[in-house]
């Protein structure tokens, strides 16, 4: 069965911890609620003294979809800077995570990028 | 639920592999009510208003005639008509002035937010989640209260009163005794053989067209007359009411005698009792629903319902998830959202085999199996 939305992409990012948790003391975080499914994230992020995203991580209760293109999406914000992360747009987004269009679910495609748009920075870069 | 009835809806016609489990959010039109709207729409396109009026009004009062028998209600009750039972039920929030109002927890955020909105006290019945059941209201409570409004059926968990709503019968006529008004939602218990206001001999009831085979933002507000005088009327003139929706629904209304909805009744509690045998042999599916009826909900273990959801919509098999607008319902059961099949007249057999075969491949797919 083809499931077009569910790329393996997807469906591996959504599995792979190695970005998923908190950083204590970050940098930065941002946090989101999908408000029709109750669906959220929590990003925490480290930046370095050049400007850039040393480490960053999130966590979420959220679909299969929303887990895993925000799991893709931050893997490419590290090592980018922050006027990077403001300036990627949802069409950057659909060529990380190979599909054609959000479709019915671009609010679960787009909680992490939503999310970190509104980025609160909360200490110096270290 | 005959297989013929497919035939009347174009829908099926276009997609025949199309399984539509989501009659409780909306259900379609049948072809010909749809092709008798528009050959109304053409007929008063060519006719002076003043003829065009008395046309759709008299449409107007057939409807009214449906809508009492179909309520099993005498004819000259008033039945008005709002945009759907939400605005009905802010109409009601809005215009009554009352202090106390019981509601219960598995009320739809239509019945739930205008009250919290407009209303001081607002006291909630408790759903026993063992039996899916809503307490009944104490004495205190009820002397307390102004006006009890309250679902003839979760849009979540179906069914939640039993003996054919005896037991909501009993509140209503509790309510009475403590002079307490009663306001029923039956937008998801509107079909239900069984629900009329002999049954359920409530002062307000409220429900949706769309819901059963009619036009979309139509809704019905039945207010008896008793009470006529102690609630504020809508104002609601002829010539500025949705004439062709009304008489569309009225159309709607013939369908459902006609083609026998309600005699199927018997065929949709056995469709939902092979869904609910189905979902009861896999040990990480947890069904909320207490009893076999239109609506059956259910959540599955480490898996979010949006996406199993997805992708039975990619095998043409529609179903909804979320929390149905029901979020203190989910909050009570100890889950943030669900998935939900709610069967309409023109499921059958087949759908529910090709609902097993979709589930059965889409957890393949999530690994789960």
């Amino acid at each position: 069965m083809n499931f077009s939305n569910y790329k393996k992409i997807l469906l591996d990012a959504s599995k792979d911890l190695t970005l998923q948790g908190i950083i204590i003391n970050p940098s930065f975080s941002a946090e989101l609620t999908n408000f029709s499914c109750q669906d959220s994230i929590l990003i925490t992020g480290i930046m370095s003294v050049d400007q850039t995203v040393s480490d960053i991580k999130f966590e979420s209760s959220g679909c299969i979809l929303s887990r895993g293109a925000a799991s893709l999406l931050l893997a490419n914000f590290l090592g980018k800077t922050l006027n990077y992360i403001k300036d990627f747009s949802e069409e950057d987004f659909l060529k990380i995570i190979l599909v054609d269009d959000f479709s019915a679910r671009k609010d679960c495609f787009l909680l992490g990028l939503n999310a970190i748009k509104n980025y609160k920075l909360i200490a110096q870069a270290k | 639920m005959n297989r013929h009835l497919k035939k009347s809806f174009s829908v099926f016609k276009l997609s025949p592999n199309l399984v539509y489990f989501d009659n409780a959010k909306t259900s379609y039109q049948p072809r010909y009510v749809l092709n008798k709207r528009s050959k109304l729409e053409n007929k008063i396109e060519k006719l002076e208003n003043n003829v065009t009026l008395k046309i759709l009004q008299s449409k107007l009062i057939a409807c009214k005639i449906r809508l009492a028998k179909f309520l099993h209600c005498n004819p000259d009750e008033l039945f008005f008509f709002p945009q759907g039972s939400t605005s009905a039920i802010n109409y009601v929030a809005m215009t009554m002035k009352i202090d106390n109002i019981l509601i219960s927890e598995v009320e739809h955020h239509a019945n739930y937010l205008p009250w919290l909105a407009n209303i001081k006290n607002v006291e909630i019945l408790s759903l026993d989640t063992s039996s899916m059941s809503i307490s009944l209201p104490t004495s205190k409570q009820l002397s307390n209260a102004s006006l009890i409004s309250i679902s003839a059926k979760s849009n979540v968990i179906g069914n939640i009163w039993t003996n054919n709503y005896s037991d909501l019968k009993k509140i209503i006529e509790l309510a009475h005794q403590n002079k307490c008004l009663v306001m029923i939602d039956a937008a998801q218990a509107i079909l239900d053989p069984f629900f009329n206001l002999k049954t359920v001999p409530a002062d307000i009831v409220v429900f949706s067209a769309h819901k059963i085979y009619g036009p979309t933002n139509l809704g019905v507000m039945f207010i008896s007359k008793k009470i006529h005088t102690t609630i504020n009327l809508p104002d609601q003139i002829t010539e500025t009411l949705p004439l062709i929706s009304i008489a569309n629904f009225n159309e709607s209304l013939k369908f459902i005698k006609n083609k026998k909805v309600f005699g199927n009744l018997k065929k949709e509690k056995d469709l939902a009792q092979e869904l609910i045998n189905f979902l009861n042999t896999f040990e990480f599916v947890k069904i909320f629903s207490n009893q076999p009826g239109s609506i059956i909900s259910f959540s599955i273990e480490k898996i979010h319902p949006h996406d199993l959801a997805d992708l039975l919509r990619q095998q043409s098999i529609v179903v909804s998830s979320g929390n149905h607008c029901a979020k203190p319902l989910h909050d009570k059961l100890g889950i943030f959202s669900s998935v939900r099949i709610s069967l309409g007249c023109y499921n059958d057999l087949s759908d529910v085999l090709k609902f097993k075969k979709g589930f059965i491949a889409a957890c393949r797919f999530l690994g789960i199996m």
